[in-house]
C-alpha cells in the first residue's frame, strides 16, 4: 500500500513491528528481508514516487523531481565538493549509473579483524551479495550499448597495454542505452530498488508513505517507541499533515549525510562525539577529450566500461558520459571558447576518475534541517586524484584525441601527454581539482568499540535501544568500489537478524 | 519560506542579470546554435529554483544582486553588470573566471553551471548539436518488470 501526501487527509497514527526511514538502497534492502519474514513494516520516504511515464530524459525536469536541493548538496573545503543526493522513492539508486561491485574480500576481512564488524569477513557476506546480484539481474554491459565514448578507451587501453573492461550493472535486457540512467530510467531497465525490492516489499504488505518526512523519534522508558513524521511537499515546508507511527524497532536508513544529521538532531551519540564523523567520499573527477571523429558520447550506457589498472592503488577509472547537459556544465572556460566547446559536444569523449580515499569529513548539524558537510582533501588523495587524471590524458591522446581537458583549474587544456607531464605542478593545493564525489559513507559506522563506534556490528545504535542504522553510513571506511551493492547486503543481514530476533 | 505557488523565483531584473550572464558565457554564434541570451531560459531557471532549499533561492537571489552591483564599485564604466557594455562585460567575467581564489572561482562555476544546465538541456542547443535521447536501440514495448 502506498499512502502519498495527496491521500492524506487528516492527521494519522499507525503501528508496526519496524519502521524504516529511507526508501533508498539501504531501507528498500531491509524492507524485504522484513516483509518476507512476515514482519509489519512501514517506509517513510521523503521523496514522492515516480514512475516511467515521469522519466521524460530532460535533466532540467528530472533534476528538481528526483535530486535533493537540485543536486547541490555540497562538502565545502578545498576544493569544496558537490555530493549528489537523491529524494525519492530508489533513493539515490533511482538516479545512480547501477554499475555494481562487491567489496573486495580483504577490506571485508580488515572490518571483522581490525574494526570488530562481526560476521562480514571470511565470506560471511558471500550469501548476501548473491541474493542481491540475482534481484538486481546484476550482468556485464553487453558489446553493443558500450557506445563510442567506452570503444575509444578501451582502444586507447589496447594501445598503452592496460587493461580494461565492461562494468557489471544491475539492469535488466530492456535497456536501450539511451544514456540517461542518473534521471530516471525511461525503460524500467535499471534495476533500482524503486523498480526491484519495493515492489516485492509492498506485494508483502509493507505500507510506504511518501513526501513523508521523518522528524523526530518517539522515545519511551529509554527505548525507541516509534517516529512522529510530517507530509511536507518541500524539505524545509511545513507539514501539512502529521503521521505518528508507533513501533518498536525502527531502522534509519536516510543515508550517510542524513542520517547523522537525524541523530544529531536527537542529539544521540553526543558523548562519543562519532555521529558524523568519518565521512569518506570516493572523490571523482572527469577528463574530457576532443576528437576529429563523431563520439556522440551519449549514445550507450554512460557509466558501462572501466580500466582497473591502478585499482590495488585505489584509483579506478569508470564511464562517466551521457546526456549533453551533463557534460556542457562543466567544461571549462566561458564565453566564445566555451561556446565552441559546448557545440563540439558530438566530438568530445568524457571519462571518470575515483579513488578510494584515506581524507575523513565530519557532518555537522545546521539550523532547520540542513547539513554541515566539511571535507578537506589531503595531498595523499589529491596525488592520486592526478595519477587517475594523468593516465586518462594519456589513455585519450593514444586513441587519437586532438586535445584534452583536465579537471585543473590550473592546467584546463593539453594538446599532449607530454605537455600535461610538463606542465602539471606538483606542488599545486587540492583546490585546483574540480571534483564531485556520488559515495558518501561512513558517519554513523559500525564497529565492536563502542568508543569508536556509533552502532554494533548488528546495526543497532549505542545509544538507544531499538534504533538501528542500516545506510551507507554504516559502512566504516571506503570501499574503493561503488558501493550500492555492499550497502545492500549489510543492510539485509541487518535486516535479515531483526526478522531472526521476531522484530 | 517557500515561494508561494504561482510567485515568479526571480524577479524581471534578476532574469536580466541572467541573461546578461549568458550573453557573456555562451554568446553562440556558430551557424545554428543561439547565444545563451537568444533563447528563453527564464521558465528553465523558475523551475529548477522552486525545487531548491529556500535558502539556496535566497542565496542565489543575493548573489545575482551582488553580480549586479560589483562593476559600479569596481569596473571603469560604473554602471551595474546587466548595463555594462559588452567588451567590459566580458573583461569582468573573464576575471572573475580566472581568479586564483578557490571560493570566487567556485561562485563563478555555480552561475556558469546554472546556466550551462539550462543552455544545453534546451531543445534548440539540441536540436543544434542533433542530441536525441532516443539512442542506441530502437524503442520497444515493454513488458513488466521482472521482480525477482
Ligand atoms: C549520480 C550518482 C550515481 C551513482 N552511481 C552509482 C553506481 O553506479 N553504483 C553504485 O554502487 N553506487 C552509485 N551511486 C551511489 C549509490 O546510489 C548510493 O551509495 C546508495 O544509493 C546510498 O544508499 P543509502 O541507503 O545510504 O541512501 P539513499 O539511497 O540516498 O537513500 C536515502 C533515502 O532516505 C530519504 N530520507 C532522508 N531523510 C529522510 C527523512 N528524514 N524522512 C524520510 N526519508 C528520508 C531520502 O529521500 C532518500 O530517498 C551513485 C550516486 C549518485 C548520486
Ligand atoms: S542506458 Fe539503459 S539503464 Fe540507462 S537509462 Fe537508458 S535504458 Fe535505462
Amino acid at each position: 500500500m502506498i499512502i502519498d501526501l495527496d491521500d492524506v487527509h487528516s492527521d494519522l497514527t499507525e503501528t508496526a513491528d519496524v519502521c524504516i526511514i529511507g526508501s533508498g538502497a539501504g531501507g528498500a534492502a531491509v524492507a524485504r528481508e522484513l516483509t518476507a519474514a512476515g514482519a509489519s513494516v512501514i517506509m517513510l520516504e521523503e521523496g514522492a514516487y515516480y514512475r516511467r511515464a515521469d522519466f521524460n530524459r530532460r535533466l532540467d525536469h528530472m533534476i528538481p523531481l528526483l535530486y535533493r536541493d537540485l543536486g547541490l548538496t555540497t562538502a565545502l573545503g578545498f576544493p569544496s565538493i558537490p555530493v549528489p543526493l537523491g529524494k525519492t522513492v530508489g533513493g539515490t539508486t533511482t538516479i545512480n549509473s547501477g554499475t555494481c561491485f562487491r567489496a573486495p574480500r580483504p577490506l571485508l576481512d580488515g572490518w571483522e579483524r581490525d574494526l570488530g564488524v562481526a560476521g562480514v569477513g571470511g565470506g560471511a557476506l558471500d550469501p548476501y551479495y548473491e541474493k542481491v546480484e540475482e534481484r538486481l539481474h546484476v550482468q556485464p554491459v553487453k558489446e553493443d550499448l558500450l557506445g563510442k565514448n567506452a570503444e575509444l578507451v578501451r582502444r586507447g587501453a589496447r594501445a598503452l597495454g592496460l587493461h580494461s573492461e565492461p562494468l557489471r550493472r544491475a539492469v535488466t535486457d530492456n535497456c536501450r542505452g539511451c544514456g540517461v540512467c542518473c534521471f530516471g530510467c525511461p525503460s524500467d531497465a535499471k534495476m533500482s530498488v524503486n523498480l526491484s525490492y519495493i515492489p516485492a516489499a509492498l506485494e508483502r504488505g509493507l505500507r510506504l508513505f511518501t513526501r513523508c518526512l521523518a522528524l523526530r523519534l518517539l522515545v519511551e522508558n529509554g527505548r525507541v517507541a516509534g517516529v512522529e513524521a510530517g507530509f511536507v511537499r518541500r524539505t524545509q515546508d511545513r507539514p501539512e499533515r502529521f503521521l505518528r507511527v508507533r513501533a518498536r524497532t525502527v531502522v534509519l536508513a536516510a543515508g550517510a549525510i542524513y542520517s547523522p544529521l537525524f541523530l544529531l538532531s536527537h542529539r544521540l551519540g553526543r558523548a562519543r562525539g562519532q555521529v558524523g564523523r568519518n565521512l569518506s567520499l570516493h572523490p571523482c573527477s572527469r577528463v574530457t577529450a576532443l576528437f576529429d571523429e563523431t563520439v556522440e558520447g551519449w549514445k550507450g550506457v554512460p557509466q558501462g566500461f572501466c580500466v582497473d589498472t591502478l585499482r590495488d592503488e585505489g584509483v579506478m577509472l569508470e564511464g562517466i558520459q551521457g546526456p549533453p547537459a551533463l557534460l556542457g556544465p562543466l567544461l571549462p572556460f566561458s564565453g566564445r571558447r566555451y561556446q565552441e566547446l559546448v557545440e563540439a559536444a558530438p566530438r568530445l569523449a568524457a571519462f571518470g576518475v575515483m579513488i578510494k580515499d584515506s581524507t575523513r569529513g565530519r557532518v555537522r548539524r545546521l539550523p532547520g534541517r540542513r547539513p554541515l558537510v566539511t571535507y578537506f582533501m589531503n595531498r595523499d588523495d589529491f596525488g592520486r586524484v592526478l595519477r587517475g587524471i594523468g593516465l586518462l590524458v594519456k589513455i585519450f591522446f593514444a586513441a587519437g584525441a586532438r586535445k584534452v581537458f583536465p579537471p585543473l583549474h590550473s592546467l584546463p587544456e593539453v594538446s599532449s601527454p607530454e605537455e600535461f607531464e610538463r606542465r602539471l605542478d606538483p606542488d599545486q593545493s587540492p583546490a585546483d581539482l574540480e571534483g564531485m564525489a556520488f559515495h558518501p559513507l561512513g558517519t554513523c559506522r559500525m564497529g565492536g568499540d563502542p568508543s569508536r563506534s556509533v552502532v554494533d556490528p548488528e546495526g543497532e545504535c549505542r545509544d538507544l535501544p531499538g534504533l538501528y542504522v542500516a545506510d551507507g553510513s554504516v559502512l566504516p571506511s571506503a570501499l574503493g568500489v561503488n558501493p550500492q551493492m555492499t550497502i545492500m547486503a549489510v543492510a539485509a543481514r541487518i535486516g535479515e537478524r531483526l526478522a531472526r530476533r521476531g522484530a | 519560506m517557500a515561494i508561494p505557488d504561482g510567485d515568479p523565483c526571480f524577479s524581471r531584473s534578476e532574469h536580466a542579470i541572467l541573461r546578461a550572464f549568458g550573453a557573456e558565457a555562451l554568446p553562440g554564434g556558430a551557424p545554428g546554435a543561439p547565444g545563451a541570451h537568444e533563447i528563453d531560459l527564464a521558465p528553465t531557471y523558475e523551475r529548477l529554483f522552486r525545487a531548491a532549499d529556500p535558502l539556496a533561492l535566497w542565496g542565489m537571489r543575493a548573489y545575482l544582486r551582488t553580480i549586479e552591483f560589483l562593476p559600479v564599485l569596481l569596473a571603469r564604466e560604473r554602471v551595474p553588470f546587466s548595463r555594462l557594455p559588452a567588451r567590459a562585460r566580458r573583461r569582468f567575467v573573464a576575471a572573475w573566471d580566472d581568479s586564483p581564489l578557490m571560493p570566487v572561482r567556485l561562485a563563478f562555476m555555480v552561475l556558469k553551471a546554472t546556466v550551462g544546465m539550462a543552455y544545453t538541456s534546451h531543445p534548440a542547443y539540441a536540436a543544434a548539436i542533433g542530441y536525441s535521447s532516443d539512442c542506441l536501440h530502437e524503442e520497444r514495448p515493454l513488458g513488466p518488470v521482472p521482480v525477482r
